[in-house]
């Protein structure tokens, strides 16, 4: 296996919902130690790792580190957990689906979400997805006064899910959404140590929180450091499955990451977007288009930041997302590197800067 | 005067795609002002320096893209596939011709068999006339801008009908009004901001630079006079400049709303109260963003808003044009 | 501790429909006097209450509660002097029709809002007309109307201030002025134990509306910021079943949220576990519903706890509290400051 997707295994098994993403920084911590010039924190959990530039132009690079999770909001008298969703989700993803439930710097235990079996539900409620209000989480308590031995209201819940490669060069497992983005930005920081590469960018790697559930702690990073531009590295749905109309397949698994042309957080300045595309022509990397308006990401809140910084975002496509199994193709991680690192490493006159 | 008009109508110019209108308006703005930048998502940001002791800065503040489609997807047969950018009247756009950023043209049309409640952009699509995807892509590419085609025509006395017065009609009001100030005592910031259609971002960053003491935005209103108008909507197209006190994104400063109408009245400018059950403006990002400030809106009556036949009134125009001036004499 | 029932009463009287809070004038003044060394007003409409510091050292933390509530605005006056009007903020529907109102004119005018008699209902008699199908009756002619009620007059809810049993007490603009009477509470609290560092309070504006309160936010920069806001107590409509039972008279509930701040938010339960702080705990996992959404990210960022109470009947006229949960929060913010400002608490 890659150097690359063991880190992104790694990650992506780290157990790191909204707001509790400490981690999945420590492990991002650990591989880069000692390869950047200054480590900034932030309150909420923001690890932004600088690396100076031979300009003082700010590029900011940023992927997030949490994923979509859950919230145990109470504890009934059987011991079964209630929750509350921690991002978008597609309930008919979650039915029976195996967790692991727990905190920062606590023993995480296993849980599923119930599902009443089909020879148990009404007519009417077969054929239908039930409703978040109504699931529960089983952790195989036997009361209230059990379930609290393990558990209190304000844990979390994430997916169990491993990490597999199958079929022809496919990854599966869950929060490739974005801890591939993390994986990237923390190969490109070994890739600058390793090269002993002097940028011309000043260079900000920024591992933010908060993501999935749109109060992004971009915007902190995005204030502190106020970049003169960005890059974020993100995954996007698509649909390239057998059945879809053409022109709802968003991009295709395989070609390359996307650069949005525009989104619901986002519409890209048309020079940022042809700058990445441009990029890609270059060093002969596969990049696409996303082909449909779709999704948003930290790219929304960072572009308006201050006085507007010039963004762009590339996104490994993904298949699934937002559930257990997240379906990727390995090539797009190497894709996605290079075109992250060189639009890293070029100098401030070849960008829209200028 | 009606040349200049019509001369930024016909620019397009949809959201994050205001170039050449942010050109051709830092142009038109220069003369009047002592400084003009564009920032980085491309605001037009120009000032015109104060002489007085004390000075406040005063934003004004319209915002020069429209609404349009970007093309997502070129299919093999050559039919080109969109999304909307801003908030597009389906059943107005329905059958028209659209214009892209590279003068190519095409027809805007629905998937047959859709009925008019379930239209929806990924319903839509749009046909230069071509017969193979690669004639299409000689012409277009994926992520390219279109819109509507542009006009402004008068329909009868001083009545125009177009498209887009929203918001080219709020950056004339503020040529307009720069040309006719003399001497100011604050400073006076003019600021033709991108992507108001889109969720107000181009105000947004642009508010952070400026950083006003009073902002006062220009953009237009849905005027009630109109057959099915909901009760609530008063405003009327003629009935002079519309002086917001609120809307669904804002409640405008109250002091900024009273003195506004006090300068009105005293000055026999026509004008109107809009309360706006609805919709949201560039005030509220000048009124939020960084410290924040006293934020109002001056409205532009306009029946049919957002369609191909936009209708505006000139006495409504001249009107805000004259309590812009006013505005920037007076202390508000 | 602070008269609450006064504090109440002379927060609430006036207008303060959002974007028109200057009712409150007397009423904040009284406020500047007795408690703070500083009052100024935000260009986005917010007021700011500051006790400086008499020593250095002490974090900046910041007691918000919003001083806006809903209401209605006039959009048109009809014949016989009948207004057309919206709401300001979330209206309930079922309660208007036949309420008083009170009109915030160039005169303060009484108002009625109508309700159509049984024998010209057609159709489906439990349908609720829709706001823009209501009017108010001013009793008045048009053109006086017109005279003394311009478009975008603000109207509120003409109300009395009540106690019922048990200290609790039936009002209007308990949300969120409840909270303002408990922060103040709070403050007096500190001062009364001697504390030392600097206290702020914000009486935001236009949260039913706007959020305005990120700019006042801005300017502050506080180190930490307590958000109090009212909830939604438990009801019997509510169901025996209901997750959420917090009700009136439960005390003070702290929102676990994994937007505000989780380990400032845990420290508050464990500081009112350890100290027998009477309250609950809720979990709002992605969005308060509340100024606590918005503060967490104001400039380089503010960690924020949220502490609710609970109330009933809300954007009603008949709004109902408890004192004693008024007290009970004030006691906690009041005993979690002191926490926060502890010179080995940092």
């Amino acid at each position: 296996m890659a150097k690359g997707l063991e880190l992104l295994e790694k990650l992506c098994q780290a157990f790191g919902p909204t707001s509790c993403e400490y981690e999945v920084a420590d492990i991002i911590e650990a591989e880069i130690k000692g390869k950047y010039d200054e480590h900034i924190t932030d309150f909420i959990g923001d690890n932004i790792y600088r690396i100076k530039g031979k300009t003082n132009k700010k590029l900011m690079l940023s992927a997030h580190m949490d994923e979509v999770g859950f919230m145990i909001s109470s504890i009934d008298e059987n011991g079964y957990l209630y929750f509350q969703t921690v991002g978008g989700f597609d309930v008919k993803v979650l039915c029976g689906r195996k967790l692991f439930v727990g905190d920062c710097g606590k023993e995480k235990i296993s849980g599923l979400i119930a599902s009443k079996a089909i020879h148990q539900q009404s007519s009417e409620e077969r054929g239908k997805a039930t409703p978040v209000e109504k699931m529960y989480i089983d952790i195989g308590a036997v009361s209230k006064e059990d379930a609290e031995k393990y558990v209190s209201v304000g844990d979390y819940a994430v997916f169990d899910s491993d990490f597999v490669q199958f079929g022809d060069g496919m990854i599966k497992g869950k929060a490739i959404d974005d801890r591939l983005g993390c994986a990237v930005l923390c190969d490109i920081i070994n890739y600058i140590h390793e090269k002993k590469i002097k940028p011309d960018f000043d260079l900000y790697f920024c591992f933010t929180v908060r993501e999935e559930v749109g109060r992004s702690g971009a915007v902190l990073a995005a204030n502190r450091i106020q970049p003169d531009m960005a890059v974020v590295l993100e995954s996007t749905a698509v649909g390239d499955i057998a059945g879809t109309p053409e022109h709802k397949r968003v991009a295709k698994t395989g070609d390359g990451p996307t650069v949005s042309v525009m989104d619901y957080g986002t519409a890209y300045l048309p020079e940022m977007t042809g700058f990445a595309m441009d990029i890609g022509k270059k060093y002969g990397i596969p990049c696409q288009l996303k082909k449909y308006v779709s999704g948003g990401n930290d790219a929304g809140h960072i572009h308006k930041a201050l006085g507007g910084v010039k963004t762009v975002a590339l996104s490994c496509p993904t298949r699934y997302i937002h559930s257990a199994s997240c379906v990727m193709n390995g090539k797009d991680y190497d894709s996605m590197f290079e075109l992250a690192k060189h639009i890293a490493l070029c100098k401030v006159d070849e960008t829209p800067l200028k | 005067m009606i040349n200049d008009l019509k001369t930024i109508m016909r620019i397009q110019g949809i959201s994050s795609r205001e170039g050449k209108i942010a050109a051709k308006l830092a142009e038109m703005i220069k003369p009047y002002t002592d400084e003009v930048s564009i920032d980085p998502l491309g605001n037009v940001i120009a000032l015109k320096r104060g002489k007085g002791k004390k000075k406040k800065k005063i934003m004004f503040c319209a915002h020069m893209d429209e609404i349009g489609f970007i093309v997502t997807f070129i299919q093999d047969n050559g039919l080109v596939r969109v999304s909307q950018v801003g908030g597009i009247n389906y059943v107005a756009a329905s059958h028209n011709y659209v214009k892209f950023e590279n003068g190519a043209t095409g027809v805007i049309v629905p998937e047959g068999k859709v009925a008019h409640k379930d239209i929806a952009p990924d319903k839509f699509y749009i046909d230069l006339g071509v017969k193979t995807k690669k004639e299409a892509e000689r012409k277009v590419k994926i992520g390219e801008g279109c819109a509507l085609l542009s006009d402004c025509k008068k329909l009868y006395g001083k009545r125009y009908v177009g498209r887009p017065f929203d918001d080219r009609i709020g950056c004339y009001v503020m040529i307009e009004a720069a040309k006719k100030l003399k001497d100011v005592k604050d400073d006076v910031y003019f600021v033709f901001a991108v992507q108001e259609e889109v969720g107000c971002r181009g105000s947004r960053t642009a508010s952070f630079t400026v950083r006003p003491d009073i902002g006062i935005a220009f953009d237009v209103t849905p005027s009630g006079d109109i057959v099915g108008a909901d009760t609530n909507q008063t405003v009327k197209l003629g009935g002079g400049a519309a002086i917001k006190v609120k809307d669904s994104s804002v409640m405008c400063d109250q002091k900024l709303v009273s003195n506004l109408v006090t300068l009105a009245k005293e000055n026999k400018v026509p004008y109107q109260m809009e309360v706006l059950t609805y919709g949201g403006t560039d005030t509220s990002s000048m009124q939020t963003v960084a410290g924040g400030s006293r934020a109002g809106c001056i409205s532009i009556p306009v029946r049919f808003c957002h369609s191909q036949s936009e209708m505006i009134d000139m006495d409504d125009v001249d009107a805000c044009v004259e309590l812009a001036v006013l505005a920037c004499s007076a202390e508000i | 501790m602070a008269d609450l029932f006064d504090l109440a009463s002379r927060l609430t009287c006036g207008c303060s429909v959002s974007g028109f809070e200057h009712g409150q004038e007397d009423a904040l003044r009284y406020i500047r006097d007795k408690y703070f060394d500083e009052m100024r007003r935000e260009p986005a409409g917010s007021y700011v209450f500051i006790r400086h510091a008499k020593k250095p050292g002490y974090p900046r933390i910041m007691f918000d509660a919003h001083m806006d509530e809903v209401g209605m605005m006039v959009t048109e006056i009809l014949e016989n002097g009948f207004l057309r009007f919206t709401n300001i903020g979330g209206l309930d529907t079922r309660i208007l029709q036949a309420a008083d109102v009170t009109i915030y004119g160039k005169e303060t005018l009484y108002g009625v809002i109508v309700s159509t008699p049984p024998h010209l209902q057609t159709g489906d008699r439990t349908v609720l007309p829709k706001i823009d199908q209501l009017m108010i009756d001013t009793g008045l002619s048009k053109e006086k109307a017109e005279e003394l009620i311009p478009i975008g007059t603000p109207v509120g809810y003409r109300f009395k201030l009540t106690k019922l049993q048990n200290g609790r007490i039936c009002g209007k603009g308990f949300d969120d002025k409840i909270c303002a009477v408990a922060g103040i509470a709070a403050i007096e609290q500190l001062i009364n134990e001697g504390y030392e560092g600097e206290l702020i309070l914000l009486l935001s504006t236009k949260e039913e509306i706007s959020r305005a309160v990120v700019a006042a936010v801005y300017e502050i920069k506080p180190d930490y910021a307590i958000v109090s806001d009212v909830c939604c107590a438990w009801v019997p409509e509510c169901g025996k079943d209901a997750k959420r039972k917090t009700t009136v008279g439960d005390g003070p509930e702290i929102s676990l949220s994994a937007i505000t701040d989780v380990r400032l938010t845990k420290r508050l339960i464990e500081f009112a576990k350890k100290n027998n702080y009477k309250h609950t705990v809720c979990v709002e996992a992605t969005s308060t519903g509340t100024n606590a959404n918005d503060i967490p990210l104001v400039g380089l960022g503010v960690p924020t706890v949220l502490i609710s109470i609970p109330l009933k009947n809300m954007h009603t006229y008949s709004e109902v509290v408890s004192l004693q949960d008024v007290a009970d929060t004030a006691s906690l913010a009041a005993g979690f400051i002191k926490e926060l400002g502890g010179k080995n608490n940092g």
